[in-house]
């Protein structure tokens, strides 16, 4: 929960200015999108909420931690809807994590195989969900020639190496580039969305080096996003190590 | 071999999850079900890219799909001009390259994008392709007398 909120903290700033900034650009109707999600009042409340569970953190009562769970949960599903917040995945990550720690917080003080196992397993259900949404829509013959990528990543970007490559390679190169970075992001999350299947710590490591690898190359801009996920693999391994160091009740 | 058995399996055999993990579990299994429908049923397949572009029978039909991941789906390209363009017919996308989105390609009308979109004019163009299926939208910014937009959906078309 850690991750996730520092996730939501590194988020915040930029959201909250996007929701009040100059009246005058504010959505006031939309054709889909009904009226008390276009304002920006409800958005800014629905965002503020997340950030009480920090109070969790500082407290040993499970209360806290289910309020915690909660709070991501409604709050990551108002933005998912809000007008100027629907498209963020932060949100969705948020969500799921959410669920997974308001039900794993009703769960902590059991300390029996079934609720340690089941929590390893949902969490994993989560990440390989995630990685699912991804898959599914890049399976198509755009992502595996490379075209998005080439534009949003390999032109668009500012940072580096992206402007290095620019002025150092060839368009046919960096061509080239997009459309192999394009089909390993393609098959990778094909295969990691298979995770649930996996030995727990190695899909809880697996996913861990490759949602750290997504973060880098995205120069941080993906942190908000993954942030939640980096903090249920990081669940599944202590909670794998736990199991370990207890003594095995089917032996 | 224990060690490779999925979490799974071994929760199962410990026993139930009780009544919030099998909430849990369902919920998972549906949306994962939908999911991986997608590429397979075009119809699912065009309900979610209607999703990109804020089109939907009704809110409720949009918004129980907005707790699905969709990270970075379909290729989406959104273009802004002052000219009202009708969909038949449009060929500033094969005209132009590049102004990719990541996803929710509308969402320059209502995020951050808005504000430099203004001054190229208030008519936002939108394509969303996927297995040979192609979705095209057009909004309008319309501004209101008293300060603030309105976001107006003007037409759509879907070519299977």
């Amino acid at each position: 929960m850690g991750i996730s909120l520092l996730a939501w903290f590194v988020k915040y700033p930029l959201q909250t200015k996007v929701f009040f900034q100059n009246g005058e650009n504010l959505i006031y109707e939309h054709s889909l999108i009904p009226d008390w999600l276009c304002r920006p009042d409800v958005g800014a409340l629905a965002y503020l909420l997340p950030g009480m569970s920090v109070l969790a953190l500082w407290s040993r009562r499970l209360l806290w931690l289910q309020m915690a769970g909660v709070l991501h949960a409604l709050g990551s599903l108002v933005m998912l809807w809000h007008v100027q917040s629907y498209n963020d995945a932060t949100h969705v990550t948020a969500f799921w994590t959410g669920l997974w720690l308001w039900w794993w917080a009703g769960q902590v003080n059991k300390r029996d195989g079934a609720s340690l196992w089941h929590g390893i397993s949902l969490a994993m259900g989560v990440l390989s969900l995630c990685w699912l949404g991804g898959a599914v829509g890049k399976l198509t013959s755009e992502y595996w020639e490379g075209e998005p990528f080439y534009y949003l990543y390999f032109m668009d970007k500012p940072q580096f190496p992206f402007s290095y490559w620019r002025e150092h390679l060839s368009n046919e190169q960096i061509h080239t580039m997009a459309r192999w970075f394009s089909r390993a992001v393609v098959v990778s999350e094909c295969v990691l969305a298979t995770g649930f299947l996996w030995p727990a710590r190695l899909a809880a490591v697996a996913g861990l080096l490759t949602l750290t690898g997504m973060v880098i190359i995205s120069q941080l801009q993906l942190f908000s996003v993954l942030g939640p996920l980096m903090g249920l693999s990081i669940a599944v391994a202590w909670l794998v190590e736990k199991e370990s160091a207890a003594t095995q009740p089917h032996s | 071999m224990r060690g490779l058995t999925p979490p799974l399996i071994k929760a199962l055999a410990y026993g139930r999850p009780g009544r919030g993990g099998v909430v849990l579990y369902g919920l998972l299994l549906v949306v994962a079900g939908w999911l991986v429908m997608m590429p397979v049923f075009p119809k699912v397949a065009r309900i979610t890219m209607e999703r990109m572009q804020w089109r939907a029978p009704n809110f409720p039909a949009w918004a129980v799909q907005q707790i699905s991941p969709a990270m970075y789906n379909f290729s989406n390209r959104g273009l802004h001009g002052r000219d009202d363009l009708p969909l038949a017919g449009l060929t500033i996308f094969e005209e132009r390259t590049g102004d990719y989105f990541n996803h929710f390609p509308v969402r320059n009308l209502t995020w951050i994008e808005r504000y430099q979109l203004q001054p190229l004019g208030t008519f936002g163009y939108y394509e969303t392709k996927y297995r040979g299926m192609r979705l095209r939208s057009k909004y309008r910014l319309e501004p209101r007398p008293e300060g603030g937009w309105n976001v107006v959906w003007k037409e759509s078309e879907f070519t299977p």
